[in-house]
């Protein structure tokens, strides 16, 4: 994403004046002083007058303003989901100071998906104030989820061939990611039901709390029940999660740690290492809405000695939850080395999460859940040898 | 005694008749003229308009104003930080 200037960042377009958002005064949002002088103008201004959607974008937004502030775009609940269940009641708020120092920067506003960039990334408006129903992918959602989802879909990692969904369907984000559901609304009762709605929506813990949204199965809907004339679509459609076989390899960090800086006072991370890999692990999450046995499982950089800088064993229930946390990579191929043969996977350990892989020992016990280790018995068939595709094969670019 | 004297004397009679007849029609229909209770007036000279404020005058919005002058924001600009990366790795 390119830097703006900073000037840029801050001149509104006079076609901004003519928009709905246009004709409001500046200080019904922003408050401030109204002088000539910078120094006077800007006194008590807010910035980021959508840290308070309710009070502000509320009075013509209620349905959305109501809930966005317990989405997880707004809460950054799957951080602190994860945090609290490796540690102990007594070490939160510790723990959430931490958050506050190094994580919470994350959090975004109505405004820094609608109006500008992210602040994460160093904000700036994207068109001059103009209010952008539709966020553009590579200034916001991209801006925040960069370097793995991002790179994966853009095809940005080396070596590494973007989405199907991208390269050949040029989709962004919200084809699939729904407005609803960026902002955390519950399926679409409100269409029938309006008003504000927080007394009956149960916030998000995680990305993958819930009904599974966006999934493969609304558009491909003869795909994921097997009954698109492909056999191994009807035999792994309930046991292989779609990106067993339609995903290849994805980024992985691992060890990261968090300090302040001495020189600088800010906060900082050092994450240690990062690497390429595809990896077929037992779903963690196995529920109702993901029933799937196999899921390919993406390292998280956590380490027990992550938080150390802020105290010891912070993190005494490090075992409570996997490091190799189920994914959904974003670089999804019709034709992957999986779907070269049944025996891709089967009897392939390479292919799985074994214990053998795991790069710290520390990590044993908590992977245990998504750990491999009855590795699927190779079969003697391929699937070239006895499968007839029914759909016209992929020209792929080259 | 003329001849033509009782004629001429009915004639008349009934030429009064007539003309009192058609006068009281008259009259009843006649819109009664008024009567000016006093002098008209006179202009003596000009009058003086009072102004009459056809437009407000809109205040200057300073936000607006600064905000739409790229020259005004870059002289306005607080100088930029170096900014020290100390975070290493892939957030």
């Amino acid at each position: 994403m390119a830097p703006l200037e900073p000037w840029e960042k801050v001149l509104i377009s006079s076609a901004f004046l003519d928009t709905v958002h246009g004709h409001i005064a500046c200080s019904d949002c922003h408050q401030g002083e109204q002088s000539p002088e910078k120094e006077i103008a800007h006194t008590d201004l807010i910035r980021r007058p959508s840290m308070d959607p309710v009070g502000v974008c509320g009075d013509c937004h209620t349905n959305i303003a109501a809930v966005q502030a317990e989405s997880l775009h707004a809460s950054l609940a799957g951080y602190t989901t994860v945090l609290h269940a490796r540690s102990v009641p007594e070490n939160h708020d510790t723990l959430d100071g931490m958050f506050n120092n190094h994580c919470a920067s994350c959090h975004a506003t109505c405004g820094d998906c609608h109006v500008t960039q992210p602040y994460y990334v160093g904000g700036g408006f994207l068109s001059g104030h103009e209010f952008q129903r539709t966020p553009p992918m590579t200034r916001t959602c991209t801006g925040c989820h960069g370097s793995r989802v991002g790179d994966e879909y853009l095809g940005k990692q080396e070596g590494v061939r973007a989405d199907v969904h991208f390269r050949q369907g040029r989709m962004t984000c919200v084809s699939c990611h729904t407005g609803d559901e960026m902002h955390g609304q519950p399926d679409n009762c409100q269409e029938c039901h309006t008003g504000p709605v927080t007394a009956e929506t149960m916030p998000r813990e995680h990305r993958y709390h819930g009904v599974a949204k966006p999934s493969c199965g609304s558009c491909h809907v003869n795909v994921t029940t097997g009954r698109d004339g492909n056999e191994m679509h009807e035999q792994h459609s309930a046991d292989l999660s779609c990106q067993v076989c339609h995903s290849i390899t994805y980024s992985n960090c691992e060890s990261c740690h968090v300090q302040i800086s001495e020189t600088t006072g800010n906060p900082f991370y050092v994450s240690q290492n990062t690497f390429y890999t595809f990896l077929i692990g037992l779903n963690p999450i196995r529920s109702a809405q993901r029933p799937y046995k196999y899921t390919p499982v993406r390292r998280v950089p956590v380490d027990p000695d992550s938080y150390a800088f802020y105290g010891e064993d912070l993190l005494p229930n490090f075992d409570a939850l996997p490091t190799w946390a189920h994914a959904t990579p974003h670089n999804i191929q019709r034709n992957t080395p999986q779907t070269e043969s049944c025996n891709s996977c089967h009897g392939n350990a390479a292919i799985f999460l074994t214990e053998d892989k795991l790069l710290k020992e520390t990590h044993l016990e908590a992977n245990r859940p998504v750990i491999v280790t009855n590795i699927p018995a190779p079969i003697g068939i391929t699937t070239t040898e006895t499968l007839t595709p029914t759909l016209p094969i992929e020209t792929e670019e080259p | 005694m003329s001849p033509w004297k009782p004629l001429t004397v009915s004639l008349a009679a009934f030429i009064i008749l007539f003309l009192t007849a058609c006068g009281q029609t008259a009259v009843s229909d006649a819109v009664e003229p008024m009567m000016p209770t006093q002098p008209p007036p006179v202009a003596t000279e000009m009058p003086t308009l009072e102004p009459v404020e056809t437009a407000v005058a809109q205040p200057v919005d300073e936000c607006v104003a600064c905000h739409l002058d790229k020259e005004r924001i870059i002289a306005n600009l607080a100088p930029e930080e170096e900014v020290i990366k100390e975070s290493e790795g892939v957030g």
